[in-house]
C-alpha cells in the first residue's frame, strides 16, 4: 500500500522533474535518469521504463522537442530541449508541485511526533 | 522473450521492440535508435561480463513489448480527421500521422465482442424471467451498447491494443460462460445450453488466437490490418 503510494507520487511528478531538468540545458534520456539519481543522492531514480514514454508524451504535447546530436568522438544521441510552450508549462508545473508538496507537509505530521 | 521479463540480450530486445513498436513508419527507426543508444550506454556503465550487463540493462527498461506499447501510446494521434466507409464490412479511418496515414478498423470486430455477450445475456434473461418476456430484446439492447461503444473505441486502438482489448473481453466472457456452464451442469439453473456453449467455445478460440497474435506479432499466420494505401478503393 505505502509502496504503491510512493510509486504513484513519483509517477505523477516525473514529467515535472524531467521538464525541470531540461530547463537547465538539453539532455538525453539516459543522462536525465542518471542526473535525477545523482541529485537526489540515489533516493529518486526515474524508472527507465517510464522515462521514455514520458519524454515522448511531453514531445507529443509540444512541451519538449527532440533532436539528434553526435558529439565529437561520441555516439549519436537524441537530446531533448524545452519549447517556448514547455518553458511556460515548466514554470506552472513547478509552482504547482511546490504548492502541492507544502500543502501535503502541513497536513502530514512528522514521523517522530 | 518470456513472461515475467527477466532481461535479455540487446539484440533480442531490440528485435522484439521494433516488431511491437506501433508509431508512424517514419518514426520507427528513430525511436528504436534512441532505445538502442540507451541500452548500449547503460550496458557500458554496468561492470561485469558484457552478457550479464546487457541482461541487467534491458531489465531496467522493462519488457520490450510493454515499452513499445507505452511509447506508441504516447506518440499516436488518436483523433481521426474523418471517417470514411468505402467498403461495407470495413471502416477506414484517416489519421493525421505522417508516414502512416491510414489505420484500418474492421467493423465486424465489434460484432465479435457483442455476440457472445448477446448469447449469455439471453440465457440469463431466460433463467431470471422465464420465456415470456422477449429475452432476445433485452439481450439486444445490451449488445447494442457494446456495439456503439466498440465502434467508437476500437478504431482508436493499435493492432496490439485491439488484441489486448479482445483478449480481456474474451477472458470475461470465458469466465461468465464457464460459471454459467457449471451452474447448468450442476442443475442449479436451466436454460438453452447453446447460449453458454457457443460463447464458451467462441471466446476460448478467440482468446487463444489473440494470445498467439500478442506473442508472435510478425508470424505469417497473423493476418494484419490491410493498408488502405495498397487498397484498390483507397481514396486520394
Amino acid at each position: 500500500m505505502l509502496e504503491d503510494l510512493a510509486r504513484q507520487l513519483k509517477k505523477g511528478s516525473t514529467p515535472t522533474l524531467l521538464l525541470s531538468l531540461l530547463k537547465e540545458r538539453p539532455m538525453y534520456g539516459y543522462q536525465m535518469g542518471a542526473e535525477l539519481s545523482r541529485r537526489s543522492g540515489g533516493r529518486l531514480t526515474a524508472s527507465e521504463g517510464s522515462l521514455y514514454p514520458t519524454l515522448h508524451q511531453l514531445e507529443a504535447q509540444g512541451l519538449i522537442e527532440g533532436f539528434w546530436q553526435t558529439p565529437a568522438g561520441g555516439r549519436a544521441r537524441r537530446y531533448y530541449r524545452l519549447t517556448p510552450r514547455g518553458r511556460t508549462a515548466t514554470r506552472t508545473a513547478s509552482a504547482d508541485l511546490r504548492r502541492f508538496a507544502s500543502t501535503l507537509l502541513t497536513l502530514v505530521p512528522e514521523a517522530s511526533r | 522473450m518470456r513472461w515475467p521479463f527477466r532481461g535479455s540480450s540487446i539484440a533480442d530486445y531490440m528485435a522484439l521492440f521494433s516488431q511491437c513498436l506501433e508509431v508512424p513508419a517514419d518514426e520507427v527507426q528513430g525511436v528504436a535508435a534512441e532505445v538502442r543508444t540507451h541500452l548500449d550506454e547503460a550496458t557500458e556503465a554496468i561492470t561485469g561480463p558484457r552478457k550479464d550487463a546487457e541482461v541487467q540493462a534491458t531489465l531496467t527498461l522493462g519488457s520490450a513489448r510493454d515499452l513499445a506499447a507505452r511509447i506508441g501510446a504516447a506518440r499516436r494521434h488518436r483523433r481521426p480527421v474523418r471517417v470514411l466507409v468505402i467498403d461495407p464490412p470495413v471502416q477506414y479511418l484517416k489519421y493525421e500521422v505522417p508516414g502512416d496515414p491510414i489505420r484500418v478498423h474492421r467493423r465486424d470486430l465489434t460484432w465479435g465482442l457483442a455476440l457472445p455477450v448477446l448469447a449469455l445475456v439471453a440465457y440469463w434473461t431466460e433463467v431470471a424471467l422465464g420465456r415470456n418476456p422477449p429475452r432476445f430484446a433485452i439481450a439486444w439492447a445490451i449488445a447494442a451498447v457494446i456495439l456503439v461503444a466498440g465502434h467508437w473505441v476500437l478504431p482508436r486502438l493499435t493492432p496490439t491494443e485491439t488484441a489486448r482489448a479482445l483478449l480481456g473481453a474474451m477472458g470475461v466472457v470465458l469466465a461468465c460462460a464457464a460459471v454459467t456452464g457449471t451452474l447448468f451442469l450442476a442443475r442449479i439453473v436451466q436454460g438453452d445450453p447453446i447460449l453458454w456453449v457457443a460463447p464458451l467455445g467462441y471466446s476460448a478460440v478467440l482468446a487463444a488466437a489473440m494470445c498467439y497474435r500478442l506473442l508472435t506479432p510478425k508470424s505469417p499466420l497473423v493476418i494484419g490490418p490491410r493498408r488502405l494505401i495498397d487498397h484498390p478503393n483507397a481514396p486520394e
